[in-house]
């Protein structure tokens, strides 16, 4: 198909004048911010909160601090937790959505997109309500048996994760969706038809046909977890911290601008170099299996 | 031959309407049998019960006398070739032919000898590395089969395989065919609307229209002794003579028909017909013969004289309307037959004359009138 070639490298001028807004979009709104940050993070702190004269590398060796690399860790590993969640539940979902009528998906498109009509933070509030000790869920999972009676589910680890799954969900579907949707299901015909069961016919032809999808979603979900911080702030106990949630308190309450900063930049080189990395071995293996077959 | 595959009294609803109505026939082995109908006569579904992709309602598929009617696809040992091909477009071509292989557990060593083979039979070993979007419509096709004759199915079923490709390489791709089952000897299943690739590849042809068959025959059988006016029609174009019986003598086996326009015409025919019937009579347009002179008169011979309405030059031949009172009826002829071809030109006179023995009488009732396209 035609995104498997490469575009050709003449570009139209017609073409930079439709691109030169987003692209100054993207140069007001997200590089130079995010250069700023960069600066300051080899600013020294000063006492009152502003950020001091002359250059250091001392925001930066926060970093070296066992309990932030700690923190890291944790960040990445409720990320992925998260984003691993979202693919089992987005995979079967955009599927059934993929094969279902023309009506139903109308109906399935608005529920995946009703939840952002309401404020994010009303959302959280929402889960608060439920999780709470006489929330609704809390009371289910009593009636049932499932925990005493009148102990909350809040701040811990699972409410922290059950939100962070619920608000991340929609990001996961909506290009797994895309992506099943232009698939062509009569491959799957032609998988049976060659011998392959229902399961190998689902990840030997389908989970390749959608794997574009499969990688979006999986980056839509993932990285804007790693940088959450309103979740595990309000939803998580003293042991559900995250990275993100570091950052504000040395913005917010610490006044710790540079440390905020160098902690912030880090994440960003990581989750760029990250990506550039994965993508660059793709390419690389992808290459590499042509040439050998 | 004995009986290989067997539909027996396949039925098949969706809805309410039956989209197979007590369908039965046998395959011989290694045999090119043909479905042949109009979309929607059901042809594709029934390949697809073949296939395990659909089930009928009633009636069973029984193949080497064992019932397959219930067995999922992946459990069958047919294979299809789709319409669209199906390829995976993440796989190349290689890979793509070697996945049955694959899925039924074979050892390395084995898929590729066989791969091998495939590329081998399907003259692409040169592209064995590319994926099936960098390859041409013909190549994909044989890309197809092999992928689905590497498995060695009892019987591969072929969905109008040659449906997606231009006029020319359709031809090119029929012989191809052709070639293939000559060297593998497989039982092919061959759904097609197009006649002449039917006649062109098949051993034996159903003719499918509403759900049910109308002819089970050889190519040359279904062309020259048509069953019904259905299958008349759809091989090959055919004028309908029509009339009413005015005899009808079984021992003598003969019937007399009052036509319109070419008098009582008497035929041999064992059948029954009451006196005063209608009838139709069926008549290839390459049989009419026209003249500009009355022709010699003769016992078996039919003529009479009437206008050019229509005159259409198609090369090596043309065709020609011709309307003797209320009947109209087509000609065909080579140029070589009658010389100058602009002998007979629209508007004038011209006798149109046949052999009572190339007239078939036909059964069930004549609908669609006889196109003027299809030369």
């Amino acid at each position: 198909m035609a995104n498997e070639h490469p575009t050709p490298p003449h570009v139209s001028r017609n073409e930079w004048t439709v691109t030169l807004p987003s692209l100054g979009w993207l140069l007001i709104f997200v590089i130079s911010p995010t250069l700023i940050i960069l600066a300051q993070s080899f600013r020294p702190p000063d006492l009152t909160g502003a950020i001091g004269s002359g250059w250091t590398l001392q925001n930066w060796e926060t970093w070296l601090r066992q309990d932030v690399q700690h923190l890291a860790l944790h960040t990445l590993w409720l990320s992925a937790v998260t984003t691993g969640f979202c693919m089992m539940l987005a995979i079967p979902f955009g599927w059934f959505m993929a094969r279902t009528s023309s009506r139903g998906k109308q109906v399935l498109q608005l529920l995946v997109i009703i939840p952002f009509w309401t404020n994010f933070l009303i959302r959280i509030f929402a889960w608060k309500t439920l999780l709470n000790q006489d929330g609704l869920m809390t009371r289910a999972a009593a009636f049932m048996g499932l925990i005493p009676a009148h102990e909350s589910l809040l701040y811990n680890e699972g409410a922290v994760l059950l939100v962070l799954i619920y608000t991340q969900l929609p990001f996961a579907i909506l290009p797994i969706y895309a992506a099943a949707e232009k698939f062509d299901f009569s491959l799957l015909d032609a998988a049976r038809d060659l011998g392959a069961s229902h399961l190998r016919s689902f990840l030997e032809v389908f989970l390749p046909g959608i794997k574009m999808g499969i990688a979006a979603g999986a980056l839509m979900v993932f990285v804007p977890a790693l940088g959450s911080f309103l979740i595990p702030e309000m939803m998580g106990g003293h042991d559900s911290e995250m990275l993100g949630s570091r950052i504000s308190q040395r913005a917010f309450a610490d006044r710790n601008l540079p440390e905020a900063s160098a902690l912030a930049s880090g994440l960003v080189i990581g989750v760029l170099s990250a990506t550039l990395f994965i993508g660059g071995g793709m390419a690389w293996w992808r290459q590499f299996k042509r040439r050998q077959a | 031959m004995s009986t290989f595959l067997e539909f027996a009294g396949i039925t098949r609803r969706f809805g309410k309407t039956p989209a197979l109505n007590e369908v039965s026939l046998q395959v011989h082995k290694g045999e090119v049998f043909g479905l042949l109908g109009p979309s929607g006569c059901g042809k594709t579904t029934l390949l697809r019960i073949a296939g395990g992709f659909d089930h009928p309602d009633t009636g069973s598929v029984i193949l080497k006398g064992q019932d397959i009617t219930r067995l999922p696809p992946n459990k069958r040992p047919v294979n299809t070739v789709f319409q669209n091909y199906a390829l995976f477009p993440h796989l190349s071509v290689a890979e793509n032919i070697a996945f049955g292989l694959r899925m039924s557990g074979r050892p390395k060593t084995e898929i590729s000898r066989k791969v091998e083979q495939m590329l081998t039979l399907i003259q692409m070993e040169a592209h064995a590395r590319k994926r099936p979007t960098e390859i041409s419509g013909g190549q994909r096709q044989r890309v197809a089969i092999a992928r689905a004759l590497v498995n060695q199915p009892e019987v591969l079923l072929l969905d109008e395989p040659l449906a997606a490709l231009d006029l020319k390489l359709r031809q090119m791709m029929l012989m191809e065919l052709n070639r293939i089952h000559d060297e593998v000897g497989t039982t092919f299943l061959f759904v097609t609307h197009d006649q002449g690739e039917a006649m062109g590849l098949c051993d034996r042809i159903a003719v499918m229209n509403n759900g049910r068959i109308e002819q089970i025959g050889t190519p040359l059988d279904i062309y020259s002794n048509p069953a019904t006016s259905f299958v008349a029609s759809f091989i090959g174009d055919t004028n309908f003579l029509v009339g009413h019986v005015t005899e009808s003598d079984p021992p003598k086996g003969s019937i007399c028909v009052k036509t319109n326009g070419f008098g009582i015409i008497t035929i041999t025919s064992p059948e029954m017909r009451t006196p005063g019937s209608r009838a139709h009579l069926g008549l290839r347009p390459e049989r009419v013969r026209l003249s500009m002179e009355e022709p010699e008169r003769m016992n078996d011979r039919v003529s009479s004289e009437g206008t050019l309405e229509e005159v259409i030059f198609l090369g090596s031949h043309s065709r020609y309307a011709v309307r003797v009172k209320d009947q109209r009826i087509w000609a065909v002829q080579m140029h070589d037959q009658t010389g100058d071809p602009l002998l007979f030109k629209r508007g004038s006179k011209a006798w149109a004359s046949f052999f009572t023995m190339d007239l078939q009488i036909v059964k069930g009732e004549v609908e669609p009138p006889l196109q003027t396209s299809n030369p």
